[in-house]
């Protein structure tokens, strides 16, 4: 029997039999100009003294020869943490993750989805919001709060319940958690939540003077227009000096039925955290429309003028032989009848970073895919990424520099629990400019910069390295600072400062108009940072 | 498109060929007129694949590709696995050899002493031959063999102590032939040349021949020997150094470390040593070879050499690099055992002579720590060992091992894993990339393929006639797409997998792929 042909093999069979349309960044950033001319029309930079990423083209003028930009994937590590209390479960997840100076805190959903033939059962206990924490975002374990009964008993991490908690009737299972990072919250507001609510319809927020204990902030929802049926978050943002909030939108959603159309993403600032303005959806430099679920936008901690977004990527592929050899094809089936996305549909992590924090540039590519097929992955709810990163120390051990970790979920519909699998990725480590052996260069559109000295974050084989020539606006290589006169940079490091025959001093070119080259051979770059 | 195959005037080569060339077939002019603007492909000599594992680390099979890079993958970083810290070990043990034996992993390495911690003194205790076992691959013990006296004392685990010796690296011998006594061989270098050495348990050594086996080359580091079930005899890759014109030399000062390639049915008489070719790399320095037969696809030989690299760095880059006082120390020794920095590569043969290599790093040294970027990192294990993953549902891995902190007292050696066939995949991002192979042969009924998608990608499959037209029943649009991430799925097209009707015909494999990676394909009996 001929089967339907589904929608994504469709584009792809056109795609492949008329001609290859070019969706991919290559388009945008990978020149192969080989005449080495600069634009001249770009409009000088002012980069300051901030940590500068290539996970967009703000920087990049062009590449040359064999130069690209390469998307990097966090490496899967331990289980860190099973959600399997009593009180928790298999319909788990929406983690939130930060360190806070003392220790690292994650707060997270906590739910029973227990498949039946026909019927998915969510009512084997409420849903909550549950509570752990880390000395070291490695080792994590559940403290006993003593702030909510469950089974008549409070000796348990329950810090959200679902219904009436200081007057407001939330929902403690979408929950968003974080620390507060505007220096006037007050002492008492030094966290802060998102939980969403039903009945009204709409968005609440708590504070908390310990991250522990809350109030709400309002008796009335913050955000009304919405759907609100995933993560929903906010977070102070120092760059803008505002709060600004993200929250799950569908395309062709309406007042009476918000759920119709494509998963998206919508925004709004606050000063306040009370009242939201500037309400917008979500757009991308160049990737085509695409569910997402959560969005888990941050600004990055190492560059804040830099938001990162670790979107999941939701997609229904519907049965085919592909999906039934699929881990789990009882699992699979079984919840497929009671609504038939619950088996079809799987999900992912996608990378996305913005300056303004509408505009993204989202990797069209996965960041953490579900990876080697193995029980808990490959299914609708896992691969769900926590919001948000956090440095830890490396497995290496000893002068090992830090590492960036993520927390991912898995075994989400099975079993009694959900596991977190911990990720780690290089610190900037998110998109480098790489060339082979065969060389390749970078050429920065014109900025100015404050600091005496460039620091690169970087990593080259032992044949490999980069050299690096400071041109003016124009591409007039400034005299001193010439390819020639920088020895090869190699090693791998976080922080190498440049130099040119022994001289880092830049303090001469402070404030000026300059443009940087990098050649570079068997090398990734990660960042830059004048200081 | 340039044939990789080339028909050599070795003898005991010529059996793989008959195997594996069927014939080189003048094809009709294709008719390209039509607006299909698919992969034209020229015509090449058929390949019978019969039902033999096909890995894509280069173009071997490929006739065209487009929007597919061929992609290197890194090995994962695991734990250290074992600690030279023994008295008759020291700063500069090395050359790992590991195999599988029945229910045993096996580990031979050369325990030699460098510099010490303080960088004051060089050298020590003669360079012994030592070994470890284990169930697993991952967990290993240093038996006490008492064999060999160090010290005053037999316990250790010594398996050989010959004065002037190096590098010894043994290999259980699968040849139907071999002599009970000799069921485990080994070479290692010594006074004049290359020696063999045997055994009947892998632990208990006697020299093979009282003369060397070999002895053009300088064999002065891992030289590696195996039997080869395919071309039905051993070869041996040895160590030699060439000018900078391609000669050989004599001169270690301005020589290129280079690997040289001899065969032998006998183990006792080899063919004249020759310098093995690279097609299309630049010439650079390769330390140790670790070339093996790739245990899923023994028609393969896969590589894990060292480059080794002389910067020759300034005073600056030389502070930015980890311990500089220390590398100061041991220069007064030699400079270059400063100025050398060493990391793994790989490289891939379908004829044991002609490699292809890539010039980026296979094994990179890694963020520096205060003991590596240091001549001596990334020295790959001679063997791959699969292992189990840590999730028991996941499959096995490759694990192999590197050591970390040469110079320095007591270094390690660090465990990593790749995905199995997963050196190099055709890796499409999100916009689709598209390949068809050479015309081929093959054997089996069902198409199996290792491959990753994220859950977005796919890949589907076409069978073309050898003059690239798709054949009824198996084009891209029958194909059922595949997504997933998986060591063996079967190819099947309107559900079905039945690939029999084309067995022994010539056809072209078309693959589309979108956010996916690639590793192997093998037709399934």
């Amino acid at each position: 029997m001929r089967k339907p042909i589904n929608l994504n093999t469709a584009i792809l069979l056109c795609l492949a039999s008329i001609s290859f349309v070019c969706s991919g960044q290559s388009a945008v950033f990978n020149s192969s100009d080989e005449s080495g001319k600069v634009s001249q029309n770009s409009t000088t930079l002012s980069i300051g003294s901030h940590l500068e990423l290539f996970v967009d083209d703000y920087l990049i003028d062009h590449l040359k020869g064999n130069a690209e930009l390469r998307l990097h994937n966090p490496e899967p590590r331990e289980i860190a943490i099973t959600l399997d209390a009593p009180w928790e479960g298999s319909g788990s997840g929406y983690l939130s993750v930060f360190f806070d100076g003392s220790r690292y805190r994650m707060y997270y959903k906590a739910a029973q989805y227990t498949v039946t033939p026909g019927k998915m059962k969510t009512d084997d206990h409420p849903y909550f919001c549950c509570y752990a924490e880390s000395f070291d975002g490695i080792n994590w374990y559940k403290p006993i709060l003593g702030l909510y009964e469950y089974n008549g008993s409070k000796a348990n991490n329950i810090v959200f319940i679902s219904g009436m908690m200081g007057g407001v009737n939330a929902d403690g299972a979408h929950p968003a958690v974080f620390r507060d990072e505007n220096p006037n919250a007050p002492a008492d507001a030094q966290y802060k939540a998102i939980l969403r609510a039903n009945k009204p319809h709409g968005l609440f927020a708590f504070k908390s003077r310990d991250g522990i204990h809350w109030t709400p902030m309002s008796q009335k929802p913050i955000i009304t227009d919405g759907a609100f049926d995933s993560q929903n978050l906010a977070f102070w943002d120092n760059e803008l000096g505002e709060y600004r909030a993200y929250w799950r939108y569908f395309d062709s959603g309406t007042k009476e039925n918000p759920y119709q159309g494509i998963r998206g993403i919508r925004t709004a600032k606050s000063k306040d955290f009370i009242n939201w303005y500037d309400q917008v959806d979500l757009t991308y430099v160049d990737s085509p429309p695409e569910h997402l679920y959560t969005n888990q936008v941050k600004p990055y901690y190492r560059a804040p003028h830099i938001l990162i977004g670790f979107p999941t990527r939701y997609i229904d592929r519907g049965w085919s032989e592909s999906m039934r050899a699929l881990p789990e094809l009882k699992n699979r089936e079984m919840r497929s009848s009671a609504s038939p996305r619950y088996g079809t549909a799987i999900t992912e992590v996608l990378m996305m970073a913005s300056r303004d924090g509408v505009s993204f540039k989202r990797w069209n590519e996965a960041f953490i895919r579900p990876g080697i097929e193995r029980n808990g992955t490959w299914a609708y709810g896992n691969q769900y990424v926590g919001w948000h990163l956090v440095e830890t120390k490396s497995e290496l051990g000893g002068d090992a520099p830090d590492e960036l970790s993520f927390y991912s979920l898995e075994d989400f519909w099975t079993g009694t629990s959900c596991a977190l699998r911990r990720y780690t990725l290089r610190i900037d480590g998110f998109v480098s400019v790489y060339a082979p052996m065969s060389s390749g260069e970078l050429i920065t559109k014109p900025f100015t910069f404050y600091g005496n000295k460039l620091f690169l974050n970087f990593s080259s084989s032992a044949a490999g390295g980069i050299q690096v020539e400071i041109q003016d606006a124009t591409g007039k290589i400034v005299p001193g600072f010439s390819l020639e006169e920088c020895p090869p940079i190699f090693g791998d490091s976080i922080e190498r400062v440049v130099s040119w025959e022994n001289e880092t001093d830049l303090s001469s070119l402070e404030g000026k108009s300059i443009r940087l080259r990098f050649v570079l051979k068997d090398a990734d770059l990660y960042s830059l940072h004048f200081k | 498109m340039k044939n990789r195959l080339k028909l050599l005037t070795i003898v005991s080569s010529i059996a793989f060929f008959q195997t594996c060339i069927v014939l080189a077939v003048q094809q009709p002019a294709k008719d390209n007129t039509s607006s299909d603007t698919s992969l034209h492909v020229s015509p090449e000599a058929i390949i019978n694949i019969g039902s033999r594992r096909e890995l894509f680390v280069d173009d071997f099979l490929i006739a065209k590709r487009k929007e597919l890079e061929l992609l290197l993958h890194l090995p994962t970083q695991k734990e250290i696995v074992m600690v030279f810290d023994k008295p008759w070990e020291g700063s500069g043990s090395d050359f790992e050899v590991v195999f599988r034996d029945g229910d045993l992993f096996r580990f031979y390495y050369t325990a030699a002493q460098l510099t010490n911690t303080e960088g004051t003194k060089i050298g020590g205790h003669p360079n012994y031959a030592c070994y470890a076992e284990s169930k697993d691959g991952i967990n290993w013990n240093k038996p006490d063999l008492g064999l060999f006296e160090f010290d005053g004392s037999k316990q250790n685990n010594i398996i050989l102590s010959i004065p002037n010796f190096d590098n010894f690296t043994p290999f259980k011998d699968p040849n139907p032939n071999c002599k009970p006594g000799e069921r485990y061989k080994a070479v290692g270098s010594g006074i004049g040349g290359l020696f063999a050495f045997k055994s009947a348990d892998g632990i208990h050594w006697s020299y093979l021949s009282d003369k060397p086996i070999i002895t053009k080359g300088k064999f002065d580091t891992q030289n590696n020997a195996f039997w080869d079930p395919i071309r039905k005899h051993y070869w041996c890759y040895i160590r030699d150094f060439h000018d900078s014109n391609g000669n050989t030399t004599n001169d270690t000062k301005t020589g290129i470390r280079d690997i040289r390639v001899s065969t032998s049915i006998d183990f006792l008489n080899w063919t004249d040593p020759q310098f093995i070719k690279f097609s299309d790399s630049p010439d650079v320095a390769l330390y140790t070879n670790q070339v093996v037969p790739y245990y899923r696809a023994p028609h393969l030989f896969l590589g894990f050499p060292t480059q080794y690299v002389d910067r020759k760095f300034t005073q600056a880059a030389m502070q930015a690099l980890p311990d500089p006082e220390h590398r100061q120390k041991r220069m007064k020794f030699s400079p270059r055992y400063g100025t050398v920095i060493t990391n793994g590569l790989f490289m891939s043969s379908y004829d044991g002579f002609n490699f292809h290599r890539w010039d980026e790093v296979f094994l990179p040294i890694g963020p520096q720590r205060s003991d590596n970027w240091v001549y001596g990192d990334g020295y790959q294990s001679l063997g791959l060992l699969e292992t189990p993953a840590e999730d028991i549902t996941a499959p096995n891995e490759l694990s192999f091992f590197a050591g970390e902190g040469h110079w320095k007292d007591s270094p390690k050696l660090r465990r990593y894993t790749i995905r199995i066939d997963g050196f190099v995949s055709l890796h499409a991002r999100q916009k689709p990339g598209e390949f068809v192979t050479k015309a081929l042969i093959f054997s089996g009924n069902a198409l199996t393929i290792n491959f990753a998608t994220s859950a977005a990608g796919s890949i589907i499959v076409e069978f073309q006639d050898e003059n690239g037209k798709p054949i009824p029943g198996f084009t891209l649009s029958d194909c059922d797409e595949l997504f997933g991430d998986t060591l063996e799925r079967i190819v099947t097209w309107n559900d079905k997998s039945d690939v029999s009707s084309l067995i022994g015909k010539r056809v072209r494999i078309h693959m589309v792929l979108r956010e996916a990676d690639l590793y192997s394909l093998k037709f399934q009996e």
